[in-house]
């Protein structure tokens, strides 16, 4: 790049708004003297633009932005303007019109603007206006249980109303979920909103002419509203009057064309005669006056009503026919379709709904408000002085949730969590299987584990039920939320719900050592319901597309997620895999990408779980650049983690893990709201690379603060808070401070001894830890207890040959040699190295330690011959798999200088130790070790070289090292003592 | 209290723009769960939306390159064991050359050094595919200034990124 940028760019610019042939003469004045300067603004000046014209394109095809899109074709453009209307987005398409999500800029709101068929009004001239007039009269209209209209006009040929936007679904759509198992009453709740609707329509003289459950929309807020009144006929009348120029007005006109060649006989009922068509309306919903063209009043609509209400109770609609003539003919008979037998319907009802169905507009009742008011009459629930008004709240696919009581009397909403839904995850079969399924296990904490899971789960499912609760209250109640939030609340809460469900039934059915293991990590990490309330994350949460049969099909991809994640958490990963995978090729076909981010990242994560490295990098790879479309921050960030802790620890690439972690700023991340548990998870694994790059320091920082967030997010007793406690003890054990390390194990081990019980063989790793750090402080006796501790808890699990019970039985032997008891020391040395050896091979480095442990018994047994072989292996093997100053390299080296000292060669004692004491003193470790290396070479100094001054210097060293460990070493100081009285002594 | 209003009115608009898949998030229903948003996190501002697009930039142009790095070296039959070879397959896949992608991102670095804002505006149109008008309300600058900005992007890139 110039090195004066900005000056370039500030003389390009000046020179480009100049006309061509000025340019150059300008920039030759402004670059006088600089002819670098110059040719870095011609360079600007010169290139063609054109060949950077792939920067507009966009790195990927633009089409890909948004899966979702593809699904939806706009007919008018969003952004195009109606009137005084911007469109927004089409929401959907109907015989008569097009309705698109429209913005009043005037009024600053969001209308629902219905652009009825230019077809329909084609050539209509003074028969629109009519049009108009009837929908001003209903715009006059103002009941909560109908649309309002707020505006009607005119584009070009076509007509377009401007009404309430209504989020919600139809009721169509609402009765179509759960049809089988909806209560009764919260179907004749619903009608009875409508019936108010249509009741109030009437007062005023307006007549629907097309009731049907796809002409009501159900609020997410719970209301009933009644649309496209009056529409059916006026679309009707125009489109007659222009075959037969009959006055639209005239209310006696012999409407109904030969219908019976238009429609096909087995659609009959379910037939929508559309705008091309001859008729609006639905006949199976047509009361017999208006089948025949008669006239039409109020009572047509009662009887539509009733039908649609016949039709939700029973499955079938009243009347039936092959034709419009059939149907006719069984109206007139009286033929009643025969109801659902297996209906749970109370008897009560279904002479009430029949007088409504009388083929007689007389037979009928008088007026909606009669008909309401029998519906109302309901001697079941009147005796408890409840009526329902049942309403459905979420997304339309949400199915119910929340059921709203309107008290007949208190008149107050009571808020109820989906008490049937919550039961049949934790229901008494599911929690006896699940008590079946641990007892059948074999391990011997299996018992105590049920019952610490169960206890568990109770507590969840309560957290679950109040978040349930809060969520509806705090916009039926408190209104302190508006419906589109509670929709998201809602989402994200059933959310949770699947994976409690996801891990109740897999808990409930199948119960291997792995799910046992894991099973109370498993309920413990359950997402707390209480985010739901957040409502960053909420905004953030990726809502579900418009589409209705893609937003089923991904409800069920989302469950399955779910199921995922269960794997994972139990341990089951083979079987998650193989799920995602499945999963995967699912979400393949609806192309939907926020859930195929989500799965991407889980079965990264379970790759990587299963040690295909390659793989798992891959895969997250993909996940992050499917969530950065779908613009999701916290899986953006979880695979990110993942995606470090991948490359970082399991592949030792630290240059990649930083590279990711370059992008995942600490400070971006904090303004971004992560939430505190991914952030934790953020600190604990970027503290995790550090210190295995040995930056123990920062290292140290980052856990203390994973620490204190966890406790924050999942409170002090909790796993993950022992994990990060652990580590940041392990901190301080790979510095050699041991007595800062120790009581982090201590809270390590006390947090995981109280929740997952003191026999889980989670407990054994701080077991294991504050044996080694007893008895790198010296205190042997200590650190036997722990180390038998844990041997006790894994070995009846793992068996006697197991890799993990090598370590304990190998730090046994290290405690044994320091005590001195070599008989012992050897037989754990040789019993680890067999484990070892048979599991890894011998030439392993973990094989090392053991080897090196019996070299140093022979040592100590002056069998030094031995223990020159038996470290020269250890050394070889190290030398070749560890980078030169590893502690364990120095290690053998030091040991080896050892044995050849006492083995009079002087000389090659003298290169191992040196050796050993440069590389020491180039990576701070244990001072002891340094310390004891110091001693030896100034011995190899002495005998070597005869050079006394070096060799006092380095003793007094080595004395002063061993003074300033943390455990004083007494014996060893005392051995430089006396070498340094002689050494003076022989001083000629 | 007009001008947070109006910032997050922005912020919703933006957010629309961008989640056309969300059909049911309206501006103004946003608006008002921010503002009780804000009421809580009082540090809510607009930069945070801004951090979190130029992120998600930077994390697509991230992949993106190592996809790139990784194609290229499959090509040349290298065992860059930084480079995982099996790595080729995005779910979508740049159009571009890798090599001249890579050409671009080291062009991009340098220039970010002296011109955060330039490298920026070409990272935003560039990478996560954002217009001029977005590119300027991410940014919080004028309209005028990423076109101004753009056209000498472009000149740059097209003069060190040949084809």
């Amino acid at each position: 790049m110039p090195a004066d940028w900005q000056l370039v760019k500030e003389i390009f610019t000046q020179a480009f708004s100049l006309e061509v042939e000025k340019r150059k003469a300008f920039v030759e004045d402004k670059c006088r003297g600089d002819p670098e300067l110059r040719r870095d603004v011609d360079e600007l000046l010169s290139a063609d633009s054109r060949y950077a014209d792939f920067l507009e394109r966009g790195a990927v095809p633009v089409r890909h932005r948004f899966g979702v899109m593809d699904h939806i074709t706009p007919e008018i453009e969003a952004g195009a303007q109606i009137d005084r209307y911007v469109i927004v987005e089409k929401l959907g398409q109907g015989g008569m019109g097009v309705v698109y999500r429209a913005y009043d800029p005037k009024l600053d709101r969001l209308v629902a603007l219905k652009l009825l068929h230019g077809s329909v009004v084609r050539n209509q001239k003074g028969k629109a206006s009519w049009l108009r007039r009837e929908a001003q009269a209903l715009a006059k209209l103002s009941h909560p249980n109908v649309v309002s209209v707020f505006d009607v006009g005119e584009l070009d040929d076509r007509i377009f109303l401007a009404m309430e936007l209504v989020q919600g679904q139809t009721l169509k759509a609402w009765l179509s979920k759960r049809s089988k198992t909806r209560p009764y009453f919260e179907i004749v709740g619903m009608f009875l909103a409508a019936g108010e609707g249509l009741w109030a329509a009437h007062q005023v003289g307006l007549v629907h002419r097309d009731f049907k459950p796809s002409n009501v929309m159900v609020g997410d807020d719970g209301r009933v509203r009644v649309l496209d009144f009056g529409l059916a006929r006026s679309v009707r009348e125009l489109v007659q009057s222009d075959d037969t120029q009959i006055d639209p007005l005239s209310r006696n006109d012999k409407s109904i064309p030969d219908t019976d060649q238009q429609i096909p006989p087995r659609s009959l009922v379910s037939q929508s005669f559309s705008a091309t068509g001859e008729i609006a309306g639905t006949p199976g919903y047509m009361a017999l006056e208006q089948l025949r063209g008669g006239y039409v009043d109020a009572r047509s609509d009662q009887y539509s009503f009733c039908s649609a209400l016949y039709e939700a109770l029973y499955q079938v609609l009243p009347y039936e026919g092959e034709n419009i003539d059939d149907l006719i003919a069984n109206i007139e008979a009286r033929r009643v379709q025969e109801k659902c037998a297996d209906n749970k319907i109370p008897v009560w009802l279904h002479p009430v709904v029949l007088k409504g169905l009388d083929p007689d507009p007389d037979g009928r009742y008088l007026s909606m408000a009669k008909l309401l008011t029998a519906l109302r009459d309901d001697p079941v629930r009147k005796r408890r002085k409840r009526m329902a008004i049942g309403s459905l709240i979420g997304l339309v696919v949400l199915m119910t949730v929340f059921i709203i009581w309107l008290g007949a009397i208190a008149g107050g909403i009571e808020c109820a969590a989906p008490e049937s839904e919550l039961d049949t995850i934790w229901s008494r079969t599911i929690k006896r299987d699940m008590a079946k399924a641990f007892a059948a296990s074999d391990l011997w904490f299996s018992d105590d584990t049920y019952l610490r899971v169960s206890g568990h789960i109770d507590e969840y499912m309560s957290k679950l039920r109040l978040a349930y609760v809060q969520a509806c209250e705090d916009t039926h109640k408190y209104g302190r939320q508006s419906i589109q939030l509670l929709d998201r609340r809602i989402i994200c809460l059933r959310r949770k719900q699947y994976q409690l469900a996801a891990l109740t039934k897999q808990l409930s059915e199948q119960v291997d050592d792995r799910a046992v293991n894991n099973a109370i990590k498993a309920v413990l990490d359950l997402p707390d319901p209480g985010r739901c309330r957040d409502v960053e994350v909420l905004v953030e949460d990726t809502l579900l597309p418009v589409d209705p049969t893609l937003q089923e099909r991904i409800e069920k991809l989302d469950a399955m997620l779910e199921k995922v994640e269960v794997h994972i958490k139990l341990g089951t990963y083979p079987e998650g895999l193989q799920a995602s995978e499945y999963l995967l090729v699912q979400i393949e076909n609806i192309d939907y990408p926020p859930l195929k981010a989500g799965a991407l990242y889980l079965k990264g994560t379970l790759q990587e779980k299963m040690g295909d490295y390659q793989s798992a990098e891959k895969t997250l790879r993909q996940a992050i650049q499917v969530a950065a479309f779908c613009k999701n921050v916290t899986l953006l960030t979880r695979a990110s983690l993942r995606l470090v802790w991948t490359i970082g620890i399991r592949k030792r690439d630290f240059d990649g893990a930083f590279e990711v972690l370059r992008v995942l700023d600490e400070k971006l991340l904090a303004w971004l709201h992560t939430p505190v548990d991914l952030m934790a998870d953020y600190h604990h694994h970027r503290a995790t690379l550090l210190a295995v790059e040995g930056r123990f320091d920062e290292a140290g920082v980052l856990f203390r603060q994973a620490v204190a967030e966890r406790r924050q997010v999942l409170g002090d007793d909790h796993p993950a808070v022992a994990i990060s406690l652990n580590s940041l003890g392990n901190i301080f054990s790979e510095q050699g401070k041991y007595s800062q390390a120790k009581p982090y194990y201590e809270q390590a081990l006390m947090i995981l001894e109280k929740v997952l019980g003191p026999k889980h063989p989670d407990v054994t790793q701080p077991l294991n830890n504050l044996g080694s750090v007893s008895y790198n402080l010296g205190d042997n006796q200590t650190a036997l207890r722990f180390y038998r501790r844990s041997l006790k808890i894994s070995e009846p699990v793992l068996g006697s040959d197991h890799l993990k019970i090598a370590l304990p039985v190998y730090c046994m032997g290290e405690c044994f040699l320091a005590q001195k008891k070599y008989k012992e020391a050897e037989r754990m040395f040789a019993r680890a190295l067999k484990i070892v050896q048979s599991t890894l091979g011998s030439e392993h480095p973990d094989s090392t330690r053991p080897l090196h442990g019996l070299g140093m018994v022979s040592f100590e047994r002056k069998k030094y011959p031995l223990a020159r072989d038996l470290l020269q292996k250890a050394l070889s093997i190290r030398e070749k798999l560890l980078p030169p100053g590893h502690p364990l390299v120095t290690e053998a080296l030091s040991g080896l200088g050892k044995t050849y000292l006492m083995m009079q060669l002087h000389r090659k004692a003298y290169k191992f130790l040196k050796r050993a004491v440069v590389l020491q003193e180039k990576t701070p470790g244990d001072v002891r070790k340094l310390a004891d290396s110091r001693f030896a070479l100034a011995q190899a100094i002495l005998k070597a070289h005869g050079d006394r001054k070096k060799a006092r210097d380095l003793a007094l060293l080595a004395r002063e090292g061993f003074e300033s460990a943390k455990s004083i070493s007494i014996h060893d100081i005392a051995q430089i003592d006396v070498w340094l009285d002689n050494l003076t002594r022989e001083t000629p | 209290m007009c001008l947070v209003y109006d910032e997050l009115r922005k912020v919703a608009s933006r957010l629309m723009a961008n989640q056309v898949s969300d059909h049911t998030l309206q501006p103004t229903a946003l608006v008002n769960e921010v503002s009780l948003c804000l009421m809580r996190h009082r540090d809510f501002t607009w930069e945070n939306r801004a951090s979190f697009f130029s992120f998600a930039a930077e994390a697509m142009r991230n992949v993106l390159v190592s996809h790139a790095r990784a194609k290229l070296a499959l090509k040349r039959g290298g065992q860059n064991r930084h480079i995982p070879v099996d790595l080729i397959d995005l779910p979508w896949e740049p159009e571009m050359e890798p090599a001249r992608l890579l050409d671009l991102d080291s062009l991009l670095r340098s220039l970010g050094e002296k011109d955060h804002r330039l490298a920026k505006i070409i990272e935003l149109r560039f990478f996560l595919g954002c217009t001029e008008d977005e590119t300027a309300q991410i940014l919080g600058v004028a309209r005028s200034t990423v076109q101004r900005e753009w056209r000498v992007g472009k000149r740059l890139v097209a003069a060190r990124v040949p084809p």
